[in-house]
């Protein structure tokens, strides 16, 4: 019995049976291309949904802006409070830990890759440089983001290895996330990628690391850094092998072909970085803007809706944008089209440049069928050439700054603003010219909510769509707060989160 | 034969002489020779001290209708042959047969039985006397099951046992079961289900066990009795040991019953008019767009379908085939139970069958060896429709929704939703199970003192699930869809020990056991879903069509092995001490935390043993005392949650994945203890007449396993450690008693009476790191509080008037004055406003929503933080999901050869959160609506109403979905849960077609239900222990009534 007994030490230790050991990982090729694709599946999990209606881009990038609303008769408490500026602790979308575990991905790839190298072969140097350059560019996105969304956080740069490490520290400044981790890992990750080659559109090449750092000057307000950086990015290779070059509208995608950079942004001059969703590995995209029949909570703005899209439903519209009806079907329901309509989100898939009517249900199964592919689009030439042009505004160059925004807007079809003419005449008209150019090439790309909170423009453009929602919610107007406290233009932190580590202070304006 | 009955009955009874002119001719003929040879014995009966005994049975072996009673004096007179045996017997003695041997006087004595006292307990690798046990242990044995025609060990259970607290799902979806849990919570984890065994091995599912198999079930329900089971007790443990053959002849027992059952009650429902007069609360506008045309001419409202009856309404049938077979020579016996069980629900092509065979053989090889085998089957093939699909939807659609075309076709998709009878009809959702169980055990006795016994046993559980939905059932009857899934769970486990027992010089006695056990479990799935096949015919997945992002395999593999002893000890049975020591290891634990130590030690004192105790003797026969504490474990997290793990999931770009589980590993996590102190006090009363048991406890789980979350920020999301204690405290009592005993088999009525009731106060007393948290949006967990507490908002009414969002300084609600026309009394432009009866001229405070001020038609929320805001800080615990006390009554009522018995039990205190009326009053657009929503909603200013403004309900935080307290209810009910009429023939009536027994009995089920709860039934299990009383719309029970017959060959 006591030998029995003995024995029962190996009895007892089992290995898993369908995880392995982190102890047994890191050891080959194969495993560094998995545990890339892993880290990138985590921002991909957060960014398009790791579940139905989850798109967190479009949560903390869009939909608080006023290009969307709740859809009343779907609404739920979480998007009813993102629509009305009335988000809470509990708010599903005010969960940062998304964003972390893809950092903490990041911190452990960078730690353990060079490992690999001493157990195989194919673990070069160009592997180990080319999958860092990645790991800091996307730790760097991911602190960007928590940036954004809630200013200040908690630094981790190593992964947790041991219980009787520092479990929870308190947040750091968000200057201090963007000066002494974002800008220093972009800059690393710009120093380990090899330069002038064609990178894939759905991994951090040379070219999104540049479109990154840009966006974060941008976001500092250092206009002269970001300049520097979207010329780093013309310098780079896009996807498709050509030079983004920037010096023109014709490196932007042609106008006939627009909805490809969507649809194929690998086969686009355009694309920067795109994240890639395939339906057949990764689910449905279930995206609430998405063309799906599924009861969505979030719709476009009736102010938008009516203001850009019904006009180009009649025969001839009086300016003519390509965009709108390549952005959201106006006729694909039968029912009423100022109500019904504004969830047909088709953005992502191709469609007729200009259709007319309804398409038939052959056209809806071809072009809007919910199992295809979605490839969210982080970033873009006409979006860096419409940030070139902000920063070129904001250091009184308004003359370059017109042309890289009619490169925008040309494209669209829509004619060129002339120079000195009322739309562009100063500094300020031409601010909201550009601000505006953004929201209708970037609507649902995740950017429109950042872009009000970079240019201050939160409160003045938020507060009427707020009081027109408040009243249409049974407010009188007298009684409508508005966007109340500016305060809140940061989300709160979520509940849980506070209570997993008590060394956080929730975000001013949202209560304990 | 015949005639000799006769003529005794005649004797006996002169009454018979009378009425039985018939049978006087038959005696008559043979009466000579009958009188010759029947004797006229007489004696007195007497107890252990010399005492008469009357009212005691005296009959002749195998001639019931002999049977007399003692008089008075004890003393009898019954006629026998000279080679018959004389039974005696009394309630509270032991039963004693004499040979009459030609005797004519015979004056036997009877010892005191002490009811139960002598019965053999099963206590885990041994058994006990009753009388020595000093543990909380409950029995039940197999006439306590038998009498309710269980079809399911919750059924069998059910108010059986004081402690025990069975949830029965069944009577719902066929083939339901439910939850038991001994005691209380003891975890925050799963894994809170007793530890099942049967015939002493381990069995996982112990639910698939044919009821009728069972002799007898042990609940151990303290750990000085459950240590011995050590890591896996801290739940308690169920013993259930099955029927064996006896020596002697066989004996077949044949049984059949047929229960139909209906809807216990309906829920109400919006007809076609309530639809439509919902529509018009549903739109600002009642005329435009958005509710609809309620016009009274609009035809698509005056179709009027009873979802409900349609889909939920059927008759149920449920048929019961029971076989059991059984008898044994010298040496050699068996037992084989058969089982045929045919279900079909009350919810349309909702159906199970089931199937099971149990075959233990017991050979004795040599007159030191003994092989004891058991063998189980069980197949099991049913069709379920999702909850989802029937009773959700049933209250979602409304009531003139189309379901059949004119030529009596079904409908798919009407106004964008699914037809539910097409669902039900239509779609496939089968699983087949099949299980198979081999136990071999060898006894081998060395000596009449020492034991040894060796056990092998091995199970393989096998399901599959085949799901199908067809093309006509989507939108646009373009697409159909299915799933594959198979699991396998192979269990093996091997046993030895030995029992050692021995009595020294007559007064004390030694009883002990060592051994070791060892188990293993490996689970494998495979899991394939499929799309868009061609033919619809055929359930398989093909590599063209199939799903890949949904297909994957699956595997999982646990190991425990364990050293265990327990050592008793008794002195003439009025001392009783008892120590159990159990070592268990699990490989669910790194291997610095893998080994645990249990341990227990418990005594007894039989108080009425004691010489001052003699003069309570009369009445109180047997009173002891018992006291115990030890130690239990839980070891359910995951296989290898110790260690950090590498996952291969997501898909980026055609790569497939890898990274760290959200699970950070802790090499150091073990096991979770549970200390139990038990008191309990054991009273015999009136030779057994009376039987009290009354037991304390105070179950505290220290260590506990608990997932504590991390903070995000470290890139895990959680890690599994031992922190916090729970407590549970209660109270249990069990009265048995007789209150009427019949003078004798035919005449007069005998009740027996058996009642438990339990108190059970469950407190997190410390909680992880002190931090509280909320479990699915319902439940609040903290430090001091009770598992179940529902989280949420107060809801105090609704506004009847913009003005009346009104409060003073300290948040006092305003009284809002009305003029004369009913409409706010204004005074220099501001509403007039009483506090406490008195004008209010203060600062009047409002109260907003994070997205504006509240207006009339708002619901109206306790402002707990007392701030303006009404907001997430305004949630409080609202109520508790657990029931205070529950409690069971058991009666069997005996008059002659009929039987009535009937099993009462109720539960006090309990809340459910009312989900389902939440879904039903708030559905889509397109849904029906509740009628209480209907009567009961604000349309107008100035309106006292229940719910406020429908067209704003998602404004505002009117809805508080699931935090609403609206919709929190009190689910206490008393029920009675199943009563049986049986008719047992005579076995010299029955005898004539060749049988030995026969009963025949009418039976109902879930009879009468007292509740105020409004929706199905407040009773219903939980699959997660922290998220109790959930009322999401669960498979209504049935009230079932049927009848069956019992034979005996």
């Amino acid at each position: 019995m006591v030998a029995a007994f003995s024995s029962c030490k190996k009895f007892l230790d089992l290995t898993p049976q369908s995880q392995v050991s982190q102890s047994r990982f890191f050891k080959s090729k194969y495993d560094v291309d998995a545990a890339m694709a892993g880290m990138y599946s985590g921002f991909q999990q957060q960014m398009i949904g790791e579940a139905q209606y989850k798109e967190r881009a479009l949560f903390w990038g869009d939909y608080r802006s006023d290009n969307f609303d709740r859809f009343l008769s779907y609404t739920s408490i979480n998007t009813t409070e993102v629509a009305m500026n009335a988000l809470t602790t509990d708010n599903d979308f005010s969960d940062w830990s998304g964003l972390y575990t893809v950092i903490g991905r990041a911190n452990t790839n960078i730690k353990y890759i060079p490992g690999a190298a001493l157990t195989d072969s194919k673990v070069t140097k160009d592997v180990i440089n080319k999958a860092l350059s990645e790991c800091y560019a996307m730790r760097a996105m991911a602190y960007f983001y928590i940036v954004r969304v809630w200013g200040d956080a908690p630094i981790r740069t190593k992964p947790l290895e041991d219980l009787t490490d520092t479990l929870e520290k308190p947040r750091d400044p968000a200057s201090k996330i963007i000066d002494q981790v974002i800008l220093p890992d972009l800059t690393q990750a710009y120093a380990l990628v090899t330069k002038n080659q064609t990178p894939s559109v759905w991994t951090l090449g040379e070219g999104a690391i540049c479109a990154i750092m840009a966006d974060v000057y941008m976001w500092k307000k250092d206009y002269a850094n970001a300049i520097v950086w979207i010329n780093n990015l013309f310098k780079a290779k896009g996807p498709t092998g050509a030079v983004y070059t920037g010096t023109s509208g014709a490196n932007l995608q042609p106008q006939a072909s627009w909805k490809s950079m969507f649809t194929a942004p690998n086969t686009s001059i355009e694309s920067i970085w795109s994240i890639h969703w395939d339906f057949l590995k990764n689910d449905c995209a279930c995206m609430t803007t998405s063309w799906t029949a599924n009861n969505k909570p979030i719709v476009m703005d009736i102010g938008l809706y009516n203001s850009w899209v019904i006009p180009q439903t009649v025969a001839s519209p009086a300016t003519a944008d390509i965009r709108p009806k390549q952005t959201i079907d106006p006729y694909s329901a039968s029912s009423d089209a100022t109500k019904s309509n504004r969830d047909r989100f088709i953005k992502w898939y191709a469609s007729p440049v200009n259709p007319t009517k309804a398409s038939t249900a052959a056209e809806l199964a071809l072009y809007y069928y919910k199992e295809l592919p979605v490839y969210l689009p982080m970033y873009r030439l006409a979006d860096l050439y419409l940030l070139y042009a902000e920063a070129l505004n904001a250091t009184g160059d308004l003359n370059n700054a017109l042309k890289y925004l009619n490169y925008v807007h040309v494209r669209a079809g829509l004619p060129a603003y002339t120079a000195g003419s009322a739309p562009v005449a100063n500094q300020a008209a031409m601010a909201d010219a550009i601000l505006q150019e953004r929201q209708w090439e970037l609507v649902g790309e995740g950017k429109r909510w950042f872009d009000l909170v970079r240019t201050g423009n939160v409160v003045k453009i938020m507060d009427p769509i707020l009081r027109r929602r408040q009243v249409s919610a049974g407010t009188p107007a007298a009684e409508a707060i508005g966007f109340s406290d500016p305060r809140r233009i940061l989300w709160p932190i979520n509940r849980s989160v506070l209570n997993a580590n008590k060394k956080l202070v929730q975000n001013p304006g949202y209560g304990g | 034969m015949m005639k000799t009955t006769i003529i005794r009955r005649l004797i006996v009874s002169g009454a018979k002489y009378k009425t039985r002119p018939l049978l006087l001719i038959a005696l008559l003929l043979s009466f000579s020779w009958a009188h010759a040879q029947a004797l006229k014995i007489t004696g007195t009966l007497k107890d252990a001290k010399g005492e008469p005994l009357s009212g005691a049975t005296v009959s002749v072996k195998g001639k019931a209708q002999s049977a007399t009673v003692t008089n008075a004096d004890g003393k009898f007179t019954i006629n026998a042959e000279a080679k018959d045996v004389l039974v005696f017997s009394h309630v509270g003695y032991s039963s004693k047969e004499e040979p009459v041997n030609g005797r004519t006087v015979i004056n036997p004595s009877l010892t005191a039985s002490a009811s139960d006292l002598d019965e053999v307990v099963v206590v885990g690798y041994g058994t006990q006397k009753k009388r020595d046990v000093t543990g909380a242990i409950s029995s039940i044995n197999s006439k306590n099951i038998e009498e309710r025609q269980p079809v399911n060990l919750f059924d069998a259970l059910q108010g059986q046992a004081a402690g025990v607290l069975v949830v029965n799902d069944g009577g719902g979806a066929p083939g339901a079961e439910g939850t038991i849990q001994i005691r209380g919570a003891s975890t925050l984890n799963g894994g809170n289900g007793p530890l099942y065994l049967v015939d002493g091995v381990i069995t996982p599912n112990a639910s698939t066990i044919n009821p009728m198999d069972i002799e007898r079930v042990e609940v151990l329900k303290d750990a000085a009795s459950a240590a011995i089971y050590g890591a896996r007790a801290a739940n308690g443990v169920i013993i259930i040991t099955t029927k064996k053959g006896k020596e002697g002849k066989p004996r077949i027992d044949l049984s059949y019953s047929r229960i139909f059952g209906k809807l216990a009650h309906k829920l109400p429902q919006n007809n076609a008019a309530e639809v439509r007069e919902f529509r018009r609360i549903q739109s600002t506008n009642p005329t435009g767009s958005t509710g609809g045309n309620t016009d009274s001419l609009n035809p698509g409202f005056n179709s009027d379908n009873d979802l409900q009856q349609l889909l939920l309404g059927n008759l149920g049938d449920r048929q019961q085939i029971n076989l059991g077979v059984s008898g044994g020579q010298k040496g050699l016996n068996f037992y084989t139970g058969l089982n045929y069980l045919d279900d079909k629900s009350i919810i349309i092509n909702s159906y199970i069958k089931r199937m099971q065979v149990r075959t233990n053989v017991e050979y004795q090889a040599s007159p030191k060896l003994k092989y004891i085998g058991n063998m189980s089957f069980i197949w099991q093939k049913g069709n379920e429709i999702p909850i989802g699909r029937t009773v959700n939807v049933a209250f979602d659609r409304p009531a003139y929704s189309l379901i059949y075309y004119p030529d009596g076709s079904l409908t798919s998709y009407v106004g964008s939703k699914r037809n539910p009878v097409a669902n039900a009809l239509l779609e496939t959702n089968k699983t087949e199970v099949f299980g198979i169980q081999l136990s071999n055990s060898l006894q081998y006795q060395f000596n009449k003192d020492l034991m040894f016994t060796t056990t092998f046993n091995a199970m393989l559980d096998q399901r599959q699930n085949i799901s199908f939905s067809p093309r006509y059932l989507s939108a646009n009857r373009d697409q159909n869809s299915g799933s594959n899934d198979m699991q396998k769970t192979f269990t093996w486990e091997y046993q030895a020990f030995f029992n050692y027992n021995k009595t020294f010089g007559g007064v004390h006695s030694l009883q002990g056991v060592l051994g070791f056990d060892a188990d293993t479990r490996r689970f494998d799935q495979a899991h394939s879903e499929y799309a868009n096949v061609v033919s619809e015919d055929i359930f398989v997945t093909n590599p063209s069509y199939i799903t890949a992002s949904k297909t994957n395999t699956n595997a999982d593999v646990n190991a425990g092995a364990s050293l265990f002893t327990r050592l008793n000890y008794s002195y003439k049975g009025r001392y009783t001490l008892a120590g159990i020591y159990r070592r268990d290891g699990s490989s669910r634990f790194g291997s610095e935390a893998r080994w645990g130590n249990f341990y227990s030690a418990s005594a007894g004192w039989r108080f009425s043993d004691e010489p001052f105790m003699n003069w309570t003797r009369n009445v109180l026969s047997d009173g002891r005392f018992r006291i115990g504490i030890g130690q239990v474990g839980n070891d359910k997290i995951g296989s290898n949650d110790y260690l950090n793990k590498i996952i291969f999931a997501g898909n980026y770009n055609g790569v497939g994945g890898a990274y760290t589980t959200p699970t950070f590993g802790n090499e150091q996590v073990h096991w979770e203890t549970t200390i139990q102190q038990n008191a309990g006090v054991d009273l015999t009363f009136f030779h057994g007449r009376l039987l009290f048991t009354a037991e304390y406890y105070i179950k505290t789980t220290k260590d506990l396993l608990y997932e504590k979350a991390l903070p995000g920020e470290v890139g895990f999301d959680n890690v599994k450690v031992n922190l916090g204690t729970l407590e549970n405290r209660g109270l249990e009592f069990s009265v048995k008693g007789m209150p009427i005993v019949a003078k004798s088999r035919n005449k007069g009525v005998t009740w027996e009476i058996g009642g438990n009731i339990s108190f059970e106060r469950g407190k997190i007393k410390e909680l992880g790191d002190g931090t509280p948290f909320v479990v699915g949006n319902k439940w609040y967990i903290e430090p001091g509080g009770r598992i179940g507490n529902f989280f949420g908002w107060r809801n105090l009414g609704v506004y009847a008037w913009n003005e009346s969002n009104a409060y003073n300084d300290n948040w006092d609600r305003l009284t809002l004055v009305l003029d004369k026309d009913g409409k706010p009394l204004y005074d220099n432009g501001a509403p007039v406003y009483l506090f406490n009866g008195q004008r209010y001229t203060g600062y009047v405070h409002s109260l907003y929503d994070p997205s504006g001020k509240l207006r009339g038609g708002d619901a109206i929320w306790q402002n707990t933080n007392k701030d303006s805001l009404i907001d997430d800080r305004d949630r409080q615990i609202l109520a508790n999901a657990q029931p205070k006390f529950y409690l069971g009554i058991l009666n069997n009522i005996t008059y002659k050869q009929f039987m009535l018995s009937f099993l009462i039990n109720a539960s006090f205190g309990s809340n459910v959160y009312n989900a389902l009326l939440f879904n039903q009053s708030y559905p889509s657009n397109t849904g029906a609506g509740s009628p209480d929503m209907v009567y009961n909603a604000w349309r107008k200013p100035g309106d006292i109403a229940k719910y406020p403004y429908y067209p704003e309900a998602k404004n505002r935080g009117n809805q508080k979905t699931d935090g609403n307290s609206l919709f929190i209810e009190d689910g206490s009910f008393i029920r009675l849960s199943s009563m049986r009429l049986s008719y047992t023939f005579l076995p010299n009536a029955v005898q004539k077609i060749f049988m030995k027994g026969l009963t025949v009995y009418a039976y109902g089920t879930n009879l009468l239900t007292w509740t105020n709860y409004r929706g199905y039934d407040p009773e219903f299990s939980a699959t997660n222990i922290l998220q109790p009383g959930n009322d999401t719309g669960k498979y209504p029970k049935r009230r079932e009534f049927g009848f069956g017959v019992n034979v005996n060959f």
